[in-house]
């Protein structure tokens, strides 16, 4: 196959590999062992995983096996190997946020999207590294380890999905789930080389995702290529009554928009997202991709979004905000860390705070408080939401004119460790092109659209509409199946 | 704008996190960074619009008041960093 080329079976997407555990050429506890062989090889290099919990994979793969062959699983992601952000709550497994404040944390019970996986016949893995809290964009801020871009590891995998991201790309899970605030899955998705999906708001379930900032948090997958996301996003969609905001719609086939066509699809391309920050390399990437969607008979149009101006500050003022109160709970009372030395409740508040909270998320938090405290919060918070409005304003105006935006998931390539986690706000900029996709709700997809002259792969972003998933899709699958940049893989040198 | 150490002090005593006198001065630069961002928008005219507290239409979600399932007292407090006959431990609050 491939010319000569061996494929190893971890390099499959859910699709292949469902086809072959369906035709019985494979089952789910050779392809679980299979994949766990190439976390053992490639892990030691990468550092993508917190936890791996490999007897209870293949425990539960020998299970899935048993009800395939009894006929009781169809689910095209049953059998098949993967792995979540450690922010999602997985019952009797560790879920840490990558902060020592979680670090024994074990939740009682499964989110809602770790127990649709399972119904399905998913066998997870392990849970995936990130940055502490899911702030970041470099997964740098991670309590534990750091994780590497399998394209270079000298380089960050992006963040805050940075586990989630790398883990995909090399093999070390056939799919994943993530998260995202700001461009948490797409950016890590786009610097890796993987397709990266935000859904719409509330149209995925977050109870038991460990909340950062609620209104802007999504859950959605981290796939090889854009059919396996829509099958992936087929399970975990749909309204949930334990998430109050769960979208109550007509959930839709996703699979239904894997449609090769763009024939008359107007597209916007925000001129602020090729210019400013945004690097030769990727500018060029995009304006091919642009070309080729003309050649097939989309009209691209470039257009102003002014405001692109004001989603920065925007997005920090609220996401801070909600941040500090969220992350009001972590007391050393009902769960996580607690202090050993104090002398009183406030002592014990307090040191608990400072010892098990990192950096990036104590200046968060402090932040947060500062734009809601008394005498700030109409000159920030308010004023944010205020701006808030605006800027969906705006982005529904542009949906008028246009099915979808495109442009860049991410101004630039991955970045190499420790040169942008002295300036957090340089940090932030990273994530300036994906952040309207949540400041208004709307859904994303991040796929892969070239390399730079460093040979690391670049992502490009599709923005929809509200809801407005299936032209998304079409668009990102149209894109995939007229070139190949979602094939190539990145070599893993092993540690000698 | 300038970000004193005593604004730090203060809203660290809100935010309730004992940072010590080095982070406190590793914080001001970085912070004066970001509030300098955030202050850019000042620029924008917002006025007579709405501040937007939801994304999507949110209405109030109801439904009748059941029992339901719950957890087992022992589950819940297995992650509690300390307790003493099914309860929650802290230091003493009231004299």
């Amino acid at each position: 196959m491939n010319g000569g080329k061996f494929v190893k079976l971890y390099e499959l997407t859910v699709s292949q590999l469902s086809s072959l555990l369906k035709k019985k050429e494979i089952n789910a506890v050779e392809l679980t062992r299979t994949v766990l062989d190439r976390i053992v090889e490639a892990e030691p290099v990468l550092d993508c995983y917190i936890n791996i919990i490999e007897e209870q994979a293949v425990e539960r793969a020998e299970k899935v096996q048993k009800m395939m062959d009894a006929g009781e699983l169809y689910s095209p992601l049953a059998g098949i190997p993967m792995a979540v952000k450690d922010n999602i709550c997985t019952e009797g497994i560790p879920t840490t946020c990558a902060s020592k404040m979680l670090q024994d944390f074990v939740p009682p019970y499964n989110a809602a999207v770790m127990q649709k996986l399972y119904n399905n016949g998913a066998i997870l893995l392990g849970k995936l590294n990130m940055d502490e809290f899911a702030m970041g964009s470099s997964t740098e801020n991670s309590y534990f380890k750091k994780t590497k871009n399998p394209w270079n590891h000298d380089r960050v995998p992006g963040g805050s999905s940075g586990g989630c991201a790398a883990a995909v790309a090399a093999g070390e899970a056939i799919y994943s789930l993530g998260t995202d605030t700001g461009g948490s899955l797409r950016q890590p998705s786009a610097l890796c080389g993987v397709t990266g999906f935000k859904p719409t708001y509330g149209s995925v379930s977050r109870f038991g995702l460990i909340g950062y900032a609620s209104s802007f948090d999504q859950i959605g997958p981290v796939a090889k290529d854009v059919t396996d996301s829509a099958l992936v996003l087929n399970a975990i969609a749909g309204h949930d009554s334990q998430d109050s905001t769960s979208a109550g719609i007509k959930y839709p086939d996703y699979t239904e928009s894997l449609v090769n066509n763009v024939k008359n699809m107007k597209i916007g391309i925000p001129s602020e997202y090729m210019r400013n920050n945004t690097s030769e390399d990727v500018r060029k990437a995009v304006s091919e991709a642009i070309e080729l969607f003309e050649k097939l008979g989309a009209k691209c149009e470039e257009f102003s979004l002014p405001i692109m101006e004001y989603v920065l500050p925007t997005y920090c003022i609220i996401t801070f905000a909600e941040a500090s109160s969220n992350l009001g709970r972590y007391d050393g009372v009902k769960y996580g860390h607690r202090a050993k030395d104090y002398k009183d409740l406030g002592e014990l508040y307090k040191r608990t705070r400072d010892e098990g909270f990192g950096s990036e998320v104590k200046r968060r938090i402090i932040l947060g408080t500062y734009v809601l405290s008394a005498g700030q919060y109409d000159k920030y918070y308010k004023k944010a939401l205020q701006a808030r409005r605006v800027i969906c304003h705006e982005l529904n105006r542009a949906f008028d004119k246009y099915d979808l935006i495109m442009g860049p998931t991410s101004p630039s390539t991955a970045f190499r460790f420790g040169t942008k986690v002295e300036d957090p706000a340089e940090m932030y900029k990273n994530d300036v092109l994906t952040m309207p996709a949540n400041i208004a709700g709307l859904p994303a997809i991040s796929v892969p659209c070239g390399f730079d002259g460093d040979s690391m792969p670049i992502g490009l972003q599709f923005i929809g509409k509200q809801f407005g998933e299936s032209t998304l899709l079409r668009a990102a699958y149209t894109f995939e199946q007229n070139t190949d940049f979602h094939k190539n893989k990145p070599v893993i040198k092993p540690v000698i | 704008m300038s970000f004193s150490k005593e604004t730090i002090d203060y809203i660290a005593e809100l935010s309730r996190i004992g940072l010590s006198e080095k982070e406190k001065e590793d914080m001001v630069a970085p912070v004066e960074k970001i509030l300098a961002c955030m202050d850019k928008l000042e620029e924008l005219d917002t006025t007579n619009i709405e501040p937007m507290e939801h994304i999507v239409s949110a209405v109030n979600v109801f439904r009748e008041d059941k029992v339901e399932k719950s957890y087992d007292r022992d589950i819940i407090l297995a992650n509690a960093p300390e307790h003493e006959d099914g309860c929650y431990s802290v230091p003493k609050i009231v004299e």
